[in-house]
């Protein structure tokens, strides 16, 4: 006889997800800033068990002065992943394509970010270290690299958030875990700039009609939204704390 | 707005992003000169740094002003700072200067009191020298000098203000509390120096070095100072008399 294969529901009659969530819901999210004391600025974001430690160096001077850029700095970006990080252990590469492509895309993102005609001719080094991914590592490392470069001080255009919105069976969800990514559905990752109400990044695989980039778009900024108010108020209590410690801010 | 608009006031923290919708609030003509950390969008000031925001009125000369108070680790040169620096490379004419900045800065072989091209101090890679920023335009290499204004001892007596640190140990501390120690009512400085006589050399780029008789002492210094910049007043007196004590009962 033939086997009938059972479908994964990604999001049931009730319009609960695998994990319990509904469709616009975010994962719970978490934020330390300054965890480490050797970088200029450091920071870890977690949301749900995905976390990743970014560190920033800079701004310093140019390790090769033929990369130097006169009128602005030069940022460079680097993303290596645990062997532990994920489901199953295994060491990447170095020269492995996703990893490349994720640090093209973080590297321009920053770039949009920072103001950098403030600092020229100097380079700053942001290193990221995924410590443990289900889902929305893109995302996640935007995230983790505006905590740090705030933690780092460096002068800024805006606070910069970052989402994940996906299309499967129909529903648009927001913020996919390692399952729902791994359905070969759409997955758009956006960062915002809630202040100026502007995209910085905007990436799409693999692909998706026209009629429901709309509603999935206007989900992931939704996320984002929600993302800023909560990192927004973690930020400013983390800073609080720091003038406070320091003796120059009265509460 | 995202977040729903709290009022900014003067002395309120800032994260990146935060505006200023009202300037009016600042000054009354609306006129503000924009400091470090911010910047402007349209008739909006934004904070472009996470820290302290303060504007001061009745500025001469230019009316209000307001920057941001943000505590970085990198240092960003300031006219007429005392920075101490590492000479990290020599060239003919001139030394290389690591100042925990940007950017490297320079420092002429003759800007020492009472140098000439035929005696001057010879310093070597991995020197520690104090010196006065005289240049700091963003766009050039901070320049240093070791000549002082004020006291017109030569280079040569030892008993110039700035110059070559022989000795001693140099650590880093937090930028802003750097500048603190460098006030001649600084608590915890003069509460050492009752106990212990030392020398101290403090840099607005957050480095401070000091050098004392003994070996045991400099630690006690080093970690006093360290440890007083997260006190409060109180604390730091009682935190100095119980090293003080724990030290002398060897």
């Amino acid at each position: 006889g033939q086997g009938r294969m059972s479908k994964l529901e990604y999001v049931d009659l009730s319009g609960l997800r695998i994990d319990g969530r509904r469709a616009h819901e975010l994962r719970n999210i978490n934020a330390k800033l300054g965890v480490l004391t050797q970088p200029d600025g450091s920071a870890i974001f977690e949301i749900g068990i995905t976390k990743v430690l970014c560190a920033v160096y800079g701004p310093r001077e140019c390790t090769l002065r033929s990369k130097e850029l006169h009128d602005r700095m030069l940022v460079q970006v680097e993303v290596s992943t645990l062997p532990f990080a994920s489901g199953e252990h295994k060491k990447r590469s170095r020269g492995d394509r996703q990893i490349g492509e994720l640090t093209t895309m973080l590297k321009e993102s920053a770039e949009a970010l920072l103001l950098t005609s403030v600092h020229p001719r100097s380079q700053i080094d942001i290193v990221i270290e995924v410590m443990q991914s289900d889902g929305s590592l893109k995302a996640a490392c935007l995230n983790a690299i505006t905590l740090a470069l705030i933690d780092a001080g460096l002068p800024m255009r805006d606070f910069m958030v970052a989402c994940t919105a996906g299309c499967i069976d129909g529903r648009v969800i927001v913020d996919t875990n390692y399952i729902e990514d791994s359905a070969r559905g759409p997955e758009l990752v956006v960062a915002y700039l809630p202040n100026q109400d502007k995209v910085v990044t905007c990436q799409l695989e693999p692909k998706l009609s026209l009629e429901t980039l709309g509603p999935v778009m206007e989900a992931a900024l939704q996320g984002c939204k929600e993302l800023y108010k909560m990192l927004h108020a973690m930020v400013l209590e983390h800073s609080c704390q720091l003038a406070t410690n320091r003796g120059t801010f009265a509460t | 707005g995202m977040v729903e608009d709290r009022e900014i006031q003067e002395g309120s923290i800032v994260v990146p992003g935060d505006r200023l919708r009202d300037v009016s609030m600042m000054s009354a003509n609306g006129v503000v000169q924009i400091g470090t950390g911010l910047m402007q969008s349209g008739d909006e000031v934004v904070a472009v740094q996470p820290g302290v925001i303060h504007w001061m009125t009745k500025v001469p000369g230019v009316g209000t002003r307001a920057w941001i108070d943000c505590n970085q680790k990198r240092y960003t040169p300031c006219l007429d700072d005392m920075v101490l620096g590492i000479v990290t490379d020599k060239h003919a004419d001139d030394y290389k200067i690591d100042i925990r900045g940007s950017c490297g800065a320079i420092l002429s072989a003759l800007a020492f009191e009472g140098a000439t091209k035929r005696s001057r101090p010879r310093l070597n890679i991995g020197a520690t020298v104090y010196c006065r920023v005289c240049l700091a335009i963003k766009d050039c290499e901070p320049e240093l000098t070791c000549i002082c204004l004020t006291s017109k001892k030569g280079w040569m007596t030892g008993q110039a203000i700035f110059g070559e640190l022989e000795g001693g140990h140099m650590f880093d501390v937090g930028i802003g509390y750097a500048r603190s120690l460098l006030s001649p009512n600084c608590a915890i400085i003069n509460l050492l120096g009752k106990h212990i006589a030392y020398e101290v050399a403090a840099g607005a780029n957050g480095r401070v070095w000091v050098k004392s008789a003994s070996v045991k002492d400099t630690i006690l210094l080093v970690n006093a100072i360290k440890n007083a910049e997260h006190l409060q007043p109180q604390q730091v007196a009682e935190m100095v008399t119980q090293l003080i004590q724990f030290n002398s009962s060897d």
